[in-house]
């Protein structure tokens, strides 16, 4: 145990704000501020962010804790970064943004990824990198500058991402962490180095690639320019973090058996492993932990907030929460015939289709707006539940799943969740644990703790556990069984040729 | 000359007195109420509800300033069907009469279709003949009278114990559509002797004369001629000018239904035998919740547009439609399948509930109610693929209904189905009794004569672009049918 008196600031770039985030030795938050920025749809199926503006709401997020608790600033010792993940950042030989990032959900190499697949195929490359070849990954996005927007490849000295962009410009380092380089589908995950065959089929120059180093090791110190923005004092030793996945040593999954659900915007169920499990379906992704010898396998949906939310605001209610009192009034007793299926924007995992759709199926004239909003929670449950279904067949069963507890959390939502999975939920004490896991690693670097598995014993814990029930846990089996035939009976329905 | 035509509808009895050029000199109407003493049951008394206000509207009427009793050429009656009343020796009703959504005999409805092999629904009056004789068999045993709404009507004003093949045919399995006579076989099995059934008659023929008594209740001149008329669908088919073969009526009311003529009607009225082929009408395109289906939506989805109609004095419909109307043809990719209380195509599985699929982040409440529109559209447009695969290719259109009030239902529905929609605002049976008057007494020839008595129609004319995206949603719109319905 460290210095009592040591703070760390956590710099966690989401995809739509910017969060800033002082935890205490022991994982306490000490201060949290937030600052918002663009995504940009230039045309269909481009999504972009500003990297400028990324800086500009970390400094802001980081400045406006200052004004809070003036002594605050005083007390950090080492800066975190974390951030989305999948993002292709471009940066000049001054390491100026020379576009646009293009960010996860932007669809435009979807034709590149397409070719690498056919240079390299599917098996292959997933064998490499763990991970499915699509238009996300920063590996299709530079085949797909390459020859769509040469001048901007050619003039690029280092292909990046979000936090390693961010973090470039506090140090000038030219590094990343084997989590986020993972993420750029150019990654060996065995041989922890680039991958001769990814990079060549990206058509990428190793020297325009960061260098991969160990997420606990100080990427260097803060420069005069940057220490002045974020009204920090210059020389601050930055680790080098990891990208938002570090959210695994948030929720303390530190050994195989746990597993951990992320229900924002977007939805995961990702577990840790001992062993490199490869996914002969390739349903789910594999990659390194930030703690050598251990492994991250999991799955994503891409909307699962965003499904809730938007059922919520086209069925008229007047917010999520108001959606959510629906649960309270509702029994799984009830007719359980209608399906709600939540693939808004094509599904990932576990059956990696982008053409299909979301549908309530199943309705009659007798089905009340509340009954839809119910069954859009049992939807969204239901899709992450068949990733743990994935997770549990490959690894075995898990013995709980931890979730992160707002204290608005509705309690209906979260018993539904562990009646779905049947397994107990673990309420996580943090409210922010990409945050917290961000700190760990920092921690680490700085000495505050012998190594990882230390800090994080120290720094997470759960509130409480919410049980499943036996007799709704049977009812929710049913009806998870209609929802995974009326999925598989619709699938043609969108994959036989596009109108 | 003046004519008559009064329509008993389920919730309504309604009535206008025409002048020979066919303007409308004035209409009557009595809302009415159906009742339901158990679940399932849906019963109407004959006397206080059918003949009593038939007599006030015809009295009413009568006292127009422009009426004129000793000129009434005639009248004609149509009506909800089959009802069932059960009239005694004396005429009397011994109960109140079943109508066609009574649900009371289910199980007999069943032993019924498994012993004739037949697939008939909830309409068929046999099953309901042998509850009733289980059930109450003193009334049963009285009964010397079987009676739907019209010809009830018909039967207190004429005396004559008559009905038309067309709603002879609706009665399920009764009627012998071969032989044109009744069949002993399932009259036996519901108990009743065929003898008792009403005399069959074309609906053009001259079914009596009002009655010296009747003439006291209505205020007509006893010997006023009846014409023996039909049913209330297929009277308002007529109030469309549908005549022709090919000619068809769409109706966008609580449940949807195109009734197409697969011959011209006047060529069924000479042969009633081309009942066998589906004259006079072969009813397409059923689905039942088509507009209650948007009035669940309008319950469900939008509260807040309610609450602003209701502030504007305006029609939460109407919101809608402009919010709908902003909504690209297609959708964006929302499809609705409309089965919201099941499919109702009796050679044809269908899904028995709703979908609604293709849903993206980006699709908002108007998407959907746009799609519930466009659902409408795909099965009629799959219904006429079907009617030209057996040789009917479907010519003219026009919709009616509370739905056919709305422009942008029609000109999505035209677009959808790629041929012009026409419009009356006002089909109405009453009118088409009346002119059959005229055809049955021979003060006109033709039966295309009554498109002359008719304003004439709004006509939506389909875009070639909006039909090509239609189109390709359309065969998505079939897969997804198929995949329901196995």
């Amino acid at each position: 145990m460290g210095d009592s008196q040591a703070a760390i600031l956590v710099i966690d770039l989401g995809l739509t704000n910017c969060k800033a985030v002082v935890f205490s030795a022991d994982g306490e938050i000490l201060g949290r501020a937030s600052a918002p920025y663009t995504i940009y749809y230039p045309a269909p199926g481009y999504v972009e962010q500003d990297p400028e503006e990324w800086w500009q709401a970390a400094a802001s997020a980081t400045c406006s804790l200052w004004e809070t608790d003036p002594g605050l600033a005083s007390r950090i010792e080492c800066v975190s970064v974390t951030g989305h993940m999948h993002a292709l950042v471009c940066l000049d030989k001054e390491g100026k943004p020379l576009a646009n990032a293009l960010v996860l959900g932007d669809r435009r190499s979807a034709g590149a990824a397409a070719e690498m697949v056919a240079e390299l195929e599917l098996p292959a490359i997933y064998q490499i990198t763990g991970a499915r070849m699509d238009a996300s990954m920063p590996a299709a996005k530079i085949r797909w500058l390459k020859e769509n927007a040469p001048e901007i490849y050619k003039n690029t000295w280092l292909f990046t991402g979000c936090k390693d962009a961010i973090r470039h410009q506090m140090t000038g380092d030219r590094l990343t962490d084997p989590i986020d380089a993972c993420a750029m589908s150019l990654y060996d995950i065995q041989a922890r180095s680039w991958s001769p065959e990814l990079t060549h089929s990206a058509g990428v120059a190793l020297d325009d690639l960061p260098e991969v180093h160990p997420p606990t090791e100080l990427a260097g110190s803060l420069q005069e320019t940057p220490a002045n923005a974020l009204g920090l004092k210059p020389g601050m030793p930055v680790v080098v973090g990891g990208g938002d996945d570090v959210e695994v040593l948030g929720n303390g999954l530190m050994a195989p058996g746990f597993s951990l659900e992320h229900l924002g915007t977007t939805g995961s169920i990702l577990t840790c492993a001992g062993l490199p499990i490869y996914d002969p379906e390739m349903a789910l992704e594999l990659y390194p932990h930030a703690e050598p010898g251990l492994w991250v396998l999991g799955g994503s949906i891409t909307a699962a907030g965003s499904a809730l939310a938007w059922a919520a605001e086209t069925l008229g209610y007047d917010s999520l929460d108001d959606a959510l009192t629906v649960l309270s009034a509702s029994s799984p007793e009830a007719d359980g015939s209608l399906v709600f299926l939540p693939h808004l924007l094509g599904e990932r995992s576990p059956n990696w289709e982008p053409r299909v759709r979301g549908a309530w199926i199943g309705l009659t004239a007798t089905h009340t707006r509340d009954d839809m909003m119910q069954a859009a929670f049992e939807g969204v449950a239901y899709a992450l539940k068949s990733m743990l279904e994935r997770i549990e067949a490959l690894v075995g069963e898990q013995e709980q799943i931890t979730v992160v507890h707002r204290s608005n959390d509705s309690n209906d939502w979260l018993g539904m969740r562990a009646n779905i999975f049947e397994r107990p939920l673990g309420l996580l004490r943090t409210p922010e644990p990409t945050a917290l896991g961000a700190m760990a690693l920092a921690a680490v670097g700085i000495g505050l703790y012998g190594d990882l598995h230390e800090a994080v014993r120290a720094v997470t814990g759960l509130e409480r556990l919410v049980q499943p029930e036996t007799h709704a846990q049977s009812i929710y089996r049913q009806r998870y069984s209609v929802y995974q035939g009326v999925g598989a009976a619709l699938l043609p329905v969108w994959t036989a040729g596009s109108p | 000359m003046q004519f008559i035509g009064i329509d008993v509808g389920t919730l309504s009895t309604k009535g206008c007195l025409v002048a020979v050029d066919g303007r409308v000199l004035c209409r009557a109407a009595i809302s009415h109420e159906t009742q339901s003493p158990r679940p399932g049951w849906v019963e109407q008394d004959p006397e206080a509800v059918w003949w009593a206000e038939t007599c006030e509207i015809i009295r009413r009427l009568l006292e127009h300033p422009d009426a004129d009793t000793s000129s009434i050429a005639g009248l004609g009656v149509s009506g909800m069907f089959p009802a069932l009343a059960l009239v005694d020796e004396g005429g009397q009703p011994l109960r109140p009469a079943l109508l066609y959504s009574d649900n009371r005999a289910a199980r007999e409805l069943a032993a019924f279709n498994e012993r004739f092999g037949l697939i008939l629904t909830g309409d068929a009056l046999p099953p309901k003949l042998a509850w009733l004789r289980a059930n109450e068999p003193d009334i049963f045993s009285q009964a010397r009278y079987f009676l739907s709404s019209h010809n009830y009507v018909g039967f207190r004003l004429t005396g004559a114990y008559y009905l038309d093949y067309k709603v002879a045919d609706s009665m399920g399995g009764l009627l012998d559509r071969t032989t044109l006579k009744w069949r002993e076989d399932v009259a036996d099995w519901a108990g009743i002797d065929v003898a008792h059934l009403p005399r069959l008659c074309s609906e053009s023929e001259i079914a009596g004369e009002v009655t010296q008594s009747a003439a006291e209740e209505t205020g007509l001149k006893a010997g006023t001629p009846l014409v023996v008329g039909s049913g209330d669908s297929p009277l308002t088919i007529i109030s469309a000018g549908a005549i022709e073969r090919g000619d068809a009526l769409l109706s966008l009311g609580t449940s949807g239904w195109m009734g197409v003529l697969p011959y011209r009607l006047a060529e069924y009225y000479e042969n009633p035998t081309l009942l066998h082929q589906g004259a006079p009408y072969l009813l397409e395109a059923y689905v039942l919740a088509v507009g209650s289906a948007l009035r669940w939506f309008r319950d469900q989805f939008a509260v807040g547009e309610q609450a602003v109609a209701r502030r504007l004095g305006t029609s939460a419909y109407k919101m809608l439609d402009d919010e709908a109307a902003k909504v690209p043809p297609g959708s964006d990719g929302l499809i609705v399948l409309p089965y919201f209380l099941g499919g109702r195509e009796p050679e044809i599985p269908l899904p028995e509930t709703a979908t609604m699929t293709g849903l993206t982040l980006s699709h908002t409440a108007a998407h959907v109610y746009r799609a519930l529109l466009e659902s409408y559209g795909y099965v009629v447009r799959w219904s006429l693929e079907r009617l030209e695969e057996r040789g009917i290719p479907v010519k003219r259109i026009v919709a009616t209904g509370g739905g056919a009030s709305s422009k942008l239902w029609r000109q999505i529905l035209s677009d959808i189905i790629g041929q012009p929609l026409h419009y009356h605002a006002d089909t109405d049976p009453c009118l088409a009794n009346a002119y059959l008057v005229g055809y049955a007494l021979g003060s006109w020839d033709s039966l295309e004569g009554i498109r002359d008595w008719l304003p004439p129609s709004v006509v939506a004319e389909p875009s070639e672009n909006a039909h090509l995206i239609y189109d390709k949603v359309y065969h998505r719109f079939l897969a997804l049918q198929l995949m329901h319905s196995k």
